[in-house]
């Protein structure tokens, strides 16, 4: 205790200083204060109204110091706003490039307020914008990049923006805008403005990196524009060709039905007259061709064929299984016969093989009335895609054929609409709107169901005016069975056009309806309508949720679910755990939960953690909503955190949490076998085990039979992928995942997941679209990735046995082959599989065990499957004759270069309708092709009648 | 002094070392884990053993411990800090053995550990040079998982600052950590910190400063313990000495109940409880005389004792012996000047005796029953009294004389309604706090899923025994009636 050191100890004398007349000492008072404010502020803070006065009195020429003054006192008193105003007041006192925290923190509250104040498009103080554009100068004075594409974005500069890509490392910079900022913009108006300015400034670079420009015109929806530059292309030299065929594929697969087919429109409509002018003979021949391969691409059909193609020869469903699950489900239930015909249509998607349905024909004359109609559209699933032979195959069963229940004819509707999926030419659209018209009245509302569904699966995305009126008549009509499948297949033709009439319309009339079953439809259907609109579906989701009708509010949770598709939007969040939580309707809270899973699509990580606690609910159908949305975010990962969330579901008392759990399962873990992760087999067990429980509910069995059909979907060789690996979302697929949920209230819907099953194959075209045959190599152990072994029949089961899977006997000696060396590498490998615990770890273990076993690379051919946790490990040999157009690209359709051009070519001979043209009877290569498979038709319905 | 102390030990009590070793190791394992699970109360931990492990503190062993921590890939302030204080050691500069870069947490911990050393053996000097650097340093990281250490460092810096006599010098610094506490929102550091401000004001006596910095910042509200009843001490003090007693008497009674009532923190409770009694003198109210009769209380508070008995019985003279005999004793306790305010009091004492004797009495007679001046005192000392809610009165300034407010029944009143009330909110909230404060280890809840798993297992299996048991009970029941029947 020694005497004072300092020599001040207070600021009153200071501040007397201001109440001085003179203005000098007024001043000298003042720069005193500014030094010590960090030490006095408490003593200051009390006399800041005679600092304002000064700082309010336009005569005193030192009014900015006062200003200054003032604001570092509210700055310590915490006031950040006043603090802010003042510093403005300041003006060039307030130095921006010190690097105290009261300068730092001031700065930051002006960039947040300016934020603020600019996505409110208030008025902006022109201070606070010039504070926020000097800091921004600074930013590019330290070649912050990264920092100034944020806040522009954030503030909606976009003039800012533009001038940072312009400055910094373009290519990373529009990258990174693309990769990360894009999605995360909340208004769909200001994302689009910002998708506008990075696809002009793309078109600006020297080397235009088309694909990236077409993906983005492709979000802009600018058909013009794109089919110029395709044309552009097409009229290059053969890289360039090459390059426009990758870019048709790439848009084929994710753009929307309604831009693809605008962009074949405009490039033939301006063939004949750009073509012809300034190109002659040989070459323009060559460039019609080449326009016309790329419609044909656009038109989606080369795709299709090619997955197809892929799916029939890579076909390796365990038909023992389904054979067993068959035998096993008394199929007099007619929740038994939907489960197999869902398990077989899931196990045989996209692969044209019907053997199943053939084989047991006295299985399927027992289905009656709905589960005829399951069974029937699972002909769809099983097609999905054979668009050229749509018509042939379904034409038994449809009403103009020989048909008589209406319960096939509308599967067979259905069944259509799902062939074309997505690809509805005008033909099927046509046709089945007619059907709509035909079969108007009570007698037809089952053929109207199976057509409006089929209807919304064609013109998915892509619903005209005219489809929109046709089904809002089926819907007037206010038949509720009929009335059901409109309102959905209104959601799926609108999906994502927020068309404000037609929301209010189905509003009005879900209001005005005594059908629970129409309100529940039109609830899903608003939500498809509203998919991806982010911000634009607020005012509906509030509108949603004010309803006192609960299926009204489970509207506002599909529309949350939907409109925030894959954002991860902190609000969507909070709003849907609420509705979790504390809504009165079980139902709204299992779709809420589920509905989790669709918002946190893109960063599946965060998903097992969020719906930890929810999966131990007391409410059973939180649980189930839970194990959804585990399913359907971290669908085809094999995420060890979900699957230790979803095991103990698996084993829970109520029985259809049981259910959502072992789907979920199926989702998780589809594609993966036994070398990768060790459980698998137990949940394949599980699922087997549930089926045969002697004492087992219907719905578990029900459950574990679908389950069983996912895990082991489209002959194995398909994954379950709401978005693409570069995280665009899949239209067609969140479509498809939302109804398949439904199958809670109808089975058939469960149908309309074969829109989310995504082919896994390497598959290379050369620029005649034919298939060469190479081989790219991967650097692993070949048993990571191989096929699961086909179960052993039962010793006990002997009909299972007289029933042996129809497959090929190539592709069983192949299999033979292949499980020899298979049954090697698997018995080691599995006590390294359980080191992996977590989910974090599981990527790294999956590298340490890739690094191991490099010495063993093998060969991928083209056209088999390439797995997507395989693809890091997947490379083109250097040196290879054929080189892909897109760099670093080891899945999906690829085009190749030929380097060595003259020499001959091996190609890969197609087993299906390589030389078929529409509607002609199957070829010598198409044993395996279903011919028409009417007997099982017309026994069943005498039995039924009789 | 320690030198020799330091020769027998490296002969001999390498066992002393290693357990110092494996101590300072097993914290700084704590460390590591609390910034993984970003759980604080792991650092908590670490720092709680703190008090052990200084006794044990040896320079050769901690320095070894800084060697390891110091590596290339450390951020410049922090290295710096570390290369310091092992200088301050009297060991060489550590050259960078570590391979991976060191958490801040830990090298701030030992940092903290230097801090202490060199205050226990008295290198004050050093240490406020070494302590500068090391909150420097420790404000600079931002890191709120710094959070305790921080606050644990500038304590010690700003006492290396009391000792040697320079108090003020530390308070730049500790309004420097104010302002990167309240911005980073560090509780305890803030708490700290405002704790630290209020005792450098009234060490200098700065009551004005400190009663405004009270004003204009508040008090973490889920500070420790420990803090908060510092803090209430000296707001305590603070509004005693602004004449605002009931608050002061409110946060002195806090200070007492919120400290824990350790031997350890005797000191404390002694402390509190003499400006405390004072408080309620002042206010007119006799303390419980078993406060006095507490065993730890007993001995140092003998001249409150002896100060409350004469303002009990309001004897002046008897009041101005105590003074005059313990003075040194209350200047030495910072109180003198409180003391001195009691002389009312002892009036004061008076008149409420009075008030609840008379329902009315004329000035008159209590001028002459308290020996004062004149009627005009007796009226000015009266209202006071009132005005300090002292006694519940009216004065008839025409008439002359005081009229005391009926003794109403209160528990006609809301009033035990609104005390138990409190009292609940407080029990309750205690109660929520502890609940709040309770750990539980993550995923335990998984095995009691398993246990569940089995018990429904074997529920089901229990429900298919029975049945089937049922079944052959009946048969057997059968059976037996076709026996009796044959």
């Amino acid at each position: 205790m020694s005497g004072q050191v300092q020599t001040l100890t207070s600021a009153s004398g200071l501040l007397s200083l201001l109440d001085e007349e003179e203005r000098e000492l007024q001043y000298y008072g003042l720069t005193q204060l500014e030094a010590v404010a960090d030490v006095f502020w408490t003593e200051i803070s009390d006399s800041i109204t005679k600092i304002e006065v000064l700082y309010e009195d336009e005569s005193f020429e030192h009014r900015k110091l006062a200003g200054l003054v003032a604001s570092k006192i509210y700055f310590h008193l915490g006031e950040f706003d006043d603090a802010l105003n003042f510093a403005l007041g300041a003006g060039d006192l307030f130095r921006l490039e010190d690097t105290s925290a009261y300068v730092q923190t001031v700065v930051n509250h002006a960039i947040d307020k300016y934020v603020e104040l600019r996505s409110d498009e208030a008025e902006v103080d022109g201070r606070l914008e010039a504070v926020v554009e000097r800091m921004v100068e600074r930013c590019f004075e330290a070649k912050d990049y990264g920092q100034v594409v944020g806040i522009s974005i954030e503030a909606r500069r976009l003039d800012i923006l533009e001038r940072a890509l312009a400055s910094g490392d373009t290519k990373s910079l529009l990258a990174y805008v693309q990769r990360d900022c894009i999605d995360l913009i909340g208004s769909v108006k200001v994302q689009r403005q910002v998708q506008e300015l990075v696809v002009k400034v793309l078109m600006q670079l020297e080397e235009p990196d088309y694909e990236a420009i077409c993906a983005g015109l492709s979000k802009l929806g600018s058909a013009e524009t794109t089919a110029g530059i395709l044309r552009h292309l097409a009229s290059g030299d053969e890289a360039k060709v090459l390059s426009a065929y990758q870019i048709a594929f790439d848009l084929n697969g994710s753009a929307s039905q309604e831009f693809t087919k605008g962009v074949a429109a405009a490039l033939e409509g301006g063939e004949g007259g750009g073509a012809g002018v300034h190109q002659g003979g040989s070459a323009s021949l060559e460039l019609t061709k080449a326009l016309g391969r790329i419609c044909a691409i656009l038109g989606g059909g080369e795709t299709l064929r090619l997955h197809l193609e892929f799916l029939f020869r890579n076909n390796r469903t365990d038909m023992r299984i389904l054979n067993h699950t068959c035998k096993l489900l008394d199929s007099r239930h007619s929740l038994a016969h939907s489960a197999v015909s869902l398990a077989n249509a899931f196990m045989h998607a996209g692969t044209t093989v019907d053997s199943f349905l053939r084989d047991n024909l006295e299985w399927l004359s027992r289905a009656s009335n709905w589960s005829k109609f399951t069974a029937t559209a699972a002909l769809g699933v099983i097609h999905r895609g054979h668009v050229r032979h749509g018509f042939r195959l379904l034409q038994p069963y449809l009403p103009e054929g020989a048909s008589v229940s209406p319960y096939s004819e509308g599967g067979a509707l259905f069944a259509l609409g799902l062939i074309h999926a997505g690809h509805g030419t005008d033909r099927v659209v046509a046709y089945l709107r007619d059907a709509l018209v035909q079969f108007a009245g009570a007698a037809g509302e089952v053929v109207q169901h199976g057509a409006c569904l089929g209807l919304g699966a064609a013109a998915l995305g892509a619903g005209g005016a005219d489809v929109a009126q046709a089904l809002l008549g089926v819907l007037y009509a206010d038949s509720a069975v009929a009335g059901e499948a409109a309102a959905l297949a209104l959601g799926l033709a609108l999906m994502g056009s927020n068309d404000a009439r037609a929301l209010d319309e189905m509003l009005a009339y879900a209001r005005e309806t005594e059908h629970e079953k129409i309100i529940r439809a039109l609830a899903v259907g608003v939500g498809l309508v509203a998919f991806g609109r982010k911000q634009d579906a607020d005012a509906l989701v509030a509108r949603l949720l004010q309803a006192d009708d609960a299926l009204l509010r489970l509207g506002a949770v599909h529309a949350l679910a939907m409109a925030y598709c894959g954002t991860g939007d902190n609000g969507a969040i909070r709003r849907l755990l609420h509705l979790a939580v504390s809504d009165v309707k079980d139902d709204v809270r299992r779709a809420a939960v589920a509905g989790l899973g669709f918002v946190l699509l893109r960063s599946p990580e965060h998903v097992p953690r969020m719906v930890e606690l929810l999966s131990q609910s007391f409410n059973p159908h939180v649980r189930a909503g839970a194990a959804l949305a585990l399913g359907i975010a971290c669908a085809g990962s094999g995420a060890a955190a979900a699957v230790a969330i979803l095991e103990p579901l698996a084993r829970d008392a109520v029985d259809f949490v049981v259910e959502a759990a072992v789907i979920a399962l199926a989702f998780v873990l589809i594609q993966q076998n036994d070398a990768y992760d060790p459980k698998v087999a137990d949940v394949r067990r599980r699922f087997a085990a549930l089926i045969d429980a002697k004492h087992g509910e219907g719905v578990t069995k029900f459950g574990a039979a679908v389950a069983q059909g996912i895990i082991d979907a489209g002959g194995r060789n398909v994954t379950v992928a709401l978005a693409s690996a570069d995280g665009q979302l899949d239209m067609a697929a969140c479509a498809g995942m939302l109804l398949f949920t439904q199958f809670w209230y109808w089975f058939p819907l469960a149908h309309f997941l074969a829109l989310a099953f995504k082919p896994t194959a390497l598959i290379a075209v050369t620029r005649d679209l034919r298939l060469p045959s190479l081989d790219a190599v991967c650097v692993a152990r070949r048993s990571l990735f191989a096929y699961p072994p086909t179960v052993e029949a039962p010793a006990a089961a002997a009909p299972a046995k007289i029933a042996t899977a129809v497959l090929s006997t190539t592709a069983r000696a192949r299999r033979g082959a292949r499980k020899g060396e298979d049954a090697m590498d698997v018995e080691p490998a599995k006590p390294v599989e359980s080191m992996d615990v977590d989910e974090g770890s599981d990527a790294k273990a999956l590298l340490r065990r890739g690094r191991k076993p490099a010495e063993s690379p093998f060969a991928v051919a083209n056209m088999t499957r390439v797995l997507p946790y395989q693809e890091r490990f997947v490379k083109w040999p250097a040196g290879s004759r054929y080189v892909p157009v897109k760099q670093g690209a080891v899945s999906g359709v690829l085009v190749v270069r030929d380097t060595m051009p003259g020499k001959p070519e091996e190609f890969i001979a197609t087993s299906l309708d390589d030389d078929l043209d529409d509607d002609e009877e199957a070829p010598a290569a198409g044993a395996d092709v279903p011919p028409p498979p009417e007997p099982f038709e017309y026994p069943f319905d005498g039995d039924r009648q009789a | 002094m320690a030198t020799p102390e330091n020769v027998t030990m490296e002969v001999e009590a390498t066992p002393e070392q290693k357990l110092a070793e494996s101590h300072l190791a097993r914290n700084v394992k704590f460390l590591e884990r609390g910034i993984a699970t970003a759980e604080v109360h792991y650092t908590h931990r670490a720092l709680r053993t703190i008090f052990s492990l200084r006794k044990r503190l040896q320079p050769d062993v901690l320095a070894e411990s800084i060697a390891a921590h110091v590596s290339k890939s450390n951020s410049q302030v922090v290295a710096d800090c570390l290369h310091r204080a092992a200088e301050s050691l009297g060991q060489p500069r550590a050259a960078g053995s570590a391979t991976k870069a060191c958490e801040p947490e830990v090298c701030l911990f030992l940092c903290l550990l230097v801090q202490l050393y060199h205050l226990d053996h008295n290198e004050h000097e050093r240490g406020a040079q070494l302590s500068d650097a090391f909150v420097e340093a420790a404000l600079d990281l931002q890191r709120r998982t710094l959070d305790p250490i921080v606050s644990r460092i500038i304590f010690y810096c700003s006492r290396f600052f009391e000792v040697t006599g320079r108090l003020a010098d530390a308070r730049p610094m500790l309004l420097r950590a104010l302002q990167t506490a309240t911005l980073t929102n560090m509780k305890e550091t803030k708490a700290m910190v405002l704790t630290l401000l209020l005792r450098n004001y009234l060490n200098y006596k700065l009551y004005d400063q400190a009663e405004r910095l009270a004003a204009r910042s508040s008090f973490p509200t889920d500070a420790p313990n420990n803090l908060l009843a510092r803090y209430l001490y000296y707001m305590g003090r603070i509004e005693a000495v602004q004449l605002n007693y009931s608050q002061a008497q409110v946060h002195l009674l806090e200070a007492t109940r919120k400290a824990p009532s350790t031997p350890a923190t005797a000191g404390f409770q002694q402390t509190v409880h003499k400006i405390y009694v004072i408080v309620e003198l002042l206010m007119g109210n006799i303390p419980e005389r078993s406060l006095f009769r507490t065993p730890v209380l007993k001995k140092p508070l003998q001249p409150y004792f002896e100060l409350a008995q004469a303002v009990r019985v309001g004897d002046l003279s008897q009041f101005q012996d105590v003074v005059s005999r313990y003075q040194d004793q209350f200047l030495k306790d910072q109180v003198l000047i409180l003391v001195q305010r009691l002389r009312h009091n002892v009036i004061k004492a008076g008149i409420r005796s009075i008030s609840v004797a008379y329902s009315r009495i004329s000035l008159r007679d209590i001028c002459l029953k308290l020996h004062l001046d004149s009627e005009e005192d007796a009226e000015y000392i009266v209202a006071k009294a009132i005005r300090d809610g002292v006694i519940d009165a009216t004065i008839d300034h025409e008439k002359g004389f005081v009229k005391s407010a009926e003794v109403h029944n209160v528990y006609g009143t809301s009033d035990p309604q609104h005390a138990f009330d409190k009292r609940i909110t407080f029990c309750l909230g205690l109660y929520n706090e502890s609940v709040k404060s309770m750990r539980y280890p993550g995923g335990d809840h998984r095995k009691e899923l398993a246990y569940a798993d089995e018990a429904i297992k074997r529920e089901r299996e229990l429900a298919q025994e029975i049945e089937n048991e049922e079944y052959d009970s009946d048969s057997d029941a059968m059976d037996d009636a076709t026996d009796e029947d044959l």
